[in-house]
């Protein structure tokens, strides 16, 4: 018998694993597949891991202005996906040692919920007090049969670079791989049916990133029709028309979960069932970001194993890792006018940051977002050098409700790239 | 057609009901090299008064203030791929469904003698 029983080990399924021993509760945790999930994977940590190594590729090729004469710069990309397996192998050792060294049962195989307290896995049954579903995600199905045509998933298994690279569909996965290959030497190419990649990001960001995905030779095509984005030819296809809930329908029916578009759930995560709940990307309307199912993971611990039913919705922030990187937290600029704020934005450029002129960084920007009335941050939006990084006290003030002028007294280093923040504050106190 | 300015050193030709705008050849000259330009998108209004695009030098980003209220009707888009290209000769937005009274502009030879005394 068990306190908890979670079904998927991916990012909400450890970090509810890890919440609930806090507590002291006896918890199973069953993988379908690999500890890690999606994150660990197929996503965030492989993609971030090429991205490095597109990078560092690139400096490579500019050395020559530093001083630094490179002959013969030999790309392997076996070698190198190689030891993007090393990588992945060791940050889920990691895992799997936290799992166990916390007492936290591991079980390989398909789980299936037979009722509300019962799981079925490898002709065993096991008894839990509460059920916690965190089967994460899958990418949609491809449109497309042609045999080149692969998601995501399976363009991480090539161990070549392809020549060619048509992407379909223009998010951030899309813009992702579509970034990484043309560094790595692909030909790639975007197809897109709107007229902008990244739809639902700040405009600004979109527009620049655009840019700067054409100055590293990606050919943008929008308004594809869907004959166009059929018949186009490439030697690899990766479809990237988004993802969806993994979700395992025969479990969800003998519950009888509301799964519109994933499993319906409180903000606590609990679902229509008291003991039963839900986190990360198979709940409707998830985000599909790994940091918030973390938190999700948590929060659906707290909420069924404390007397704290308390919730307080964060304000989360996205990226988008191109080499330089892109963050995004809060508000938009169109956003903020449509809920009524007295709304002042600032930009700081970073052309004349020292850090970012020493690495003979690309355009970037910081975008400060404000409540003139109530001197407070409501969104912040960069495209610049560790934007990822950087975010997170903007973050912290969004959320917190921090006033401008106590940001602005946080002393920063100097040089660094973080300075520019406060230039972007100083800016937006002389619009207020 | 002669050309009209406003304070914010925006230059105003209405050709056949059109308001073209383009930033004055001035203003150019002070923010040197221009490394972006966030522009609009058709079908925006612009108002009177209010940033509808700026202009990134390298180091200060300058707001693109409206001298008119109206509708968006085209963008040159080419200044995205090529910002070197916003010279006093091209321009930036074309506007339409626009009111203009000129007596609150600049001749040229007013806003010579205005930049005389201004900074951007």
């Amino acid at each position: 018998m068990y306190d908890l029983a979670i079904i998927g080990g991916g990012p909400a399924g450890y970090s509810a694993a890890f919440e609930a021993i806090k507590f002291k509760k006896k918890v199973i945790l069953f993988e379908a597949s690999e500890i890690g999930g999606t994150c660990l994977n197929s996503g965030c940590i492989p993609t971030k891991y090429l991205n490095h190594v597109s990078e560092e590729l690139s400096f490579l090729k500019k050395a020559d202005v530093y001083g630094i004469s490179v002959n013969d710069v030999v790309f392997d990309y076996l070698k190198s996906w190689n030891y993007m397996q090393d990588k992945i192998f060791q940050l889920k050792e990691g895992l799997i040692l936290g799992l166990k060294s916390g007492n936290i049962d591991i079980v390989y195989g398909k789980a299936l919920i037979i009722d509300n307290t019962t799981i079925a896995c490898n002709e065993l049954e096991y008894i839990a007090t509460n059920i916690l579903i965190c089967t994460g995600s899958k990418p949609k199905k491809p449109f497309r049969n042609d045999e080149n045509v692969v998601t995501s998933d399976g363009l991480l298994k090539i161990k070549k670079v392809p020549e060619s690279l048509l992407v379909l569909g223009g998010g951030v996965v899309a813009v992702e791989f579509a970034n990484i290959f043309a560094e790595l030497g692909s030909q790639v190419t975007i197809c897109i049916r709107g007229d902008r990649i990244l739809r639902g990001w700040d405009k600004e960001i979109v527009v620049g990133l655009t840019q700067q995905l054409k100055k590293r030779g990606i050919k943008i095509l929008n308004k594809c029709s869907q004959d166009e984005m059929s018949m186009r030819q490439a030697d690899v296809i990766l479809s990237a028309l988004g993802r969806e809930p993994d979700l395992d329908i025969e479990s969800a029916r003998r519950l009888k979960l509301q799964t519109d578009e994933g499993i319906a759930v409180d903000d606590n995560g609990m679902t229509s069932i008291p003991n039963v709940y839900a986190a990360g990307d198979v709940i409707s309307k998830s985000s599909q970001l790994a940091h918030v199912a973390m938190y999700q993971g948590e929060r659906a611990v707290q909420a069924m194993l404390s007397d704290d039913k308390s919730v307080k919705i964060p304000v989360v922030t996205k990226c988008i890792y191109v080499g330089m990187e892109v963050a995004s937290v809060g508000y938009t600029l169109e956003e903020s006018k449509m809920a009524g704020i007295n709304t002042i934005s600032a930009k700081q450029v970073m052309g004349s940051n020292a850090r970012t002129l020493i690495l003979d960084g690309d355009r970037g920007f910081i975008k400060v977002i404000a409540d003139a009335d109530n001197d407070i941050l409501v969104g912040a939006h960069l495209m610049c050098e560790r934007a990822g990084d950087m975010i997170s006290e903007l973050s912290l003030a969004v959320n917190e409700k921090t006033r401008i002028d106590e940001l602005i007294r946080n002393v920063k280093p100097h040089p660094s790239f973080c300075e520019e923040i406060t230039g972007a504050l100083k800016m937006l106190k002389t619009k207020m | 057609m002669t050309s009209m300015y406003s304070d914010k050193h925006i230059q105003i030709l209405v050709e056949k009901g059109i308001a073209v705008l383009n930033l004055s050849e001035y203003a150019l000259k002070e923010l040197k090299t221009i490394v972006f330009v966030n522009l609009p998108d058709v079908g925006d209004r612009v108002e009177t008064g209010s940033t509808f695009g700026d202009i990134e030098s390298i180091k200060t980003v300058s707001d693109l203030i409206s001298p008119i209220n109206g509708k968006v009707e085209e963008v040159n888009e080419e200044l995205l791929d090529a910002p070197e290209l916003l010279t006093a000769e091209n321009w930036i937005i074309k506007v339409s469904q626009f009111e203009l009274n000129e007596n609150e502009f600049m001749s040229e030879e007013q806003y010579k003698k205005y930049v005389e005394k201004c900074d951007v």
